[in-house]
């Protein structure tokens, strides 16, 4: 567990999020609930847009499965990748599972966005 | 017998035949035939013998290690439908077991329970509804506990949250049981798949437009149904025959 989420930094992912043979993990970050290789792959969401949705909906920690480390600060861990995110707001507890966010809008040249679930 | 003498003497008309039917069933009891069966329905530590009887009778189980000491026994209801459960049963070990009546024993044979699933690299063994003694079909088996199929279990949740909709899955274990089916089902059928570098399968059905990603040791890493067309194709890895793998 030393990998580190390309969109919310959190250090503790399963797996590199992409293999050697250049395939997604499939695995879904507990932090932000990004799945590598299928909300980008699939989806057509972006790393940048997905960071940008995690932020706006105030960092919660996604994972309903996997708990939040303990003393997890979200504002800390989103500084190793704040500057590609304007102005996060500021992060709700996590205290109580988060609900699973709306996927986000997709840039305007990229993929349609996935039909809703 | 006194009883039921006494009484048929004492009675007339209805009661007569009544007695009559009953003491010709008594007979037929110890003329009970197996119709069906016995199948075994077995997991690492338990097993469900069922059969069926051409008449009513009792249900009894005798199990054990070797055919001369069946010394556990497992009973059930009277009937013509006949269920036992064994429990406590050893992984990996191979039961002989006698069914029947209280009175009667009127089929031997033996199973093997699988073993428990390793923590490395072993793939899961599968377990089925099976004639005893005969191989398991593989599209009605059993999918062994979610803790044995799914990779990372802890984030079999958030699997299951975002695509359980797409198998309208009741619940997470039956999202990763339908997973575990469709691996079983993609190897009898022969359907799409391919394997990376890294020994990730990656199974596709064109017709439910199902996709599923496994690791080397089979366990699944997610399922969900791709909104794109194209998704398989883009995914890496070289052709696989899943049909030569069983």
């Amino acid at each position: 567990m030393n990998h580190s989420c390309p969109i919310c930094a959190y250090p503790g992912l399963e797996e590199p999020p992409r293999s050697p043979s250049g395939g997604g993990s499939y695995e879904i970050c507990p932090c932000c609930g990004f799945q590598f290789g299928v909300t980008d792959d699939d989806d057509g969401v972006s790393h940048d847009t997905w960071r940008l949705h995690w932020a706006e909906e105030g960092m919660q920690w996604f994972s309903r499965g996997v708990p939040a480390p303990a003393g997890w600060d979200a504002r800390a861990q989103f500084a190793k990748v704040s500057s590609k995110a304007p102005n996060p707001p500021a992060p709700k507890p996590a205290s109580k599972p988060a609900p699973k966010p709306a996927k986000p809008t997709p840039p305007a040249d990229g993929p349609r966005p996935r039909r809703p679930r | 017998m006194y009883p039921i003498r006494s009484s048929f003497r004492s009675a007339s008309g209805p009661f007569a035949v009544g007695w009559f039917l009953l003491c010709l069933f008594a007979i037929r009891l110890g003329a009970v035939e197996i119709t069906k069966g016995p199948t075994v329905d077995v997991s690492p530590t338990r097993a469900v013998v069922r059969w069926t009887t051409d008449v009513p009778a009792g249900t009894r189980v005798h199990f054990g290690l070797a055919t001369t000491t069946l010394t556990s026994r497992a009973e059930g209801e009277v009937g013509t439908a006949h269920v036992a459960t064994l429990p406590g049963l050893r992984p990996g070990t191979t039961y002989h077991f006698a069914v029947g009546t209280a009175r009667f024993m009127l089929a031997t044979n033996s199973f093997a329970t699988p073993g428990l699933p390793a923590t490395t690299t072993a793939p899961p063994e599968p377990t089925g509804t099976v004639a005893a003694g005969k191989p398991a079909d593989p599209v009605k088996q059993r999918p062994p506990p979610t803790r044995s199929t799914w990779a990372n279990v802890a984030s079999l949740p958030d699997h299951f949250a975002r695509h359980g909709a797409d198998f309208h899955a009741k619940d997470a274990d039956d999202y990763a049981a339908q997973a575990w089916l469709f691996l079983q089902r993609a190897k009898a059928d022969g359907l799409p798949a391919k394997r990376d570098g890294e020994g990730v399968l990656r199974v596709f059905d064109p017709k439910s437009g199902a996709f599923a990603a496994y690791n080397r040791d089979g366990r699944t890493k997610t399922y969900f149904k791709p909104g794109r067309r194209g998704y398989f194709d883009d995914q890496p890895g070289t052709p696989e025959d899943l049909r030569k793998s069983r």
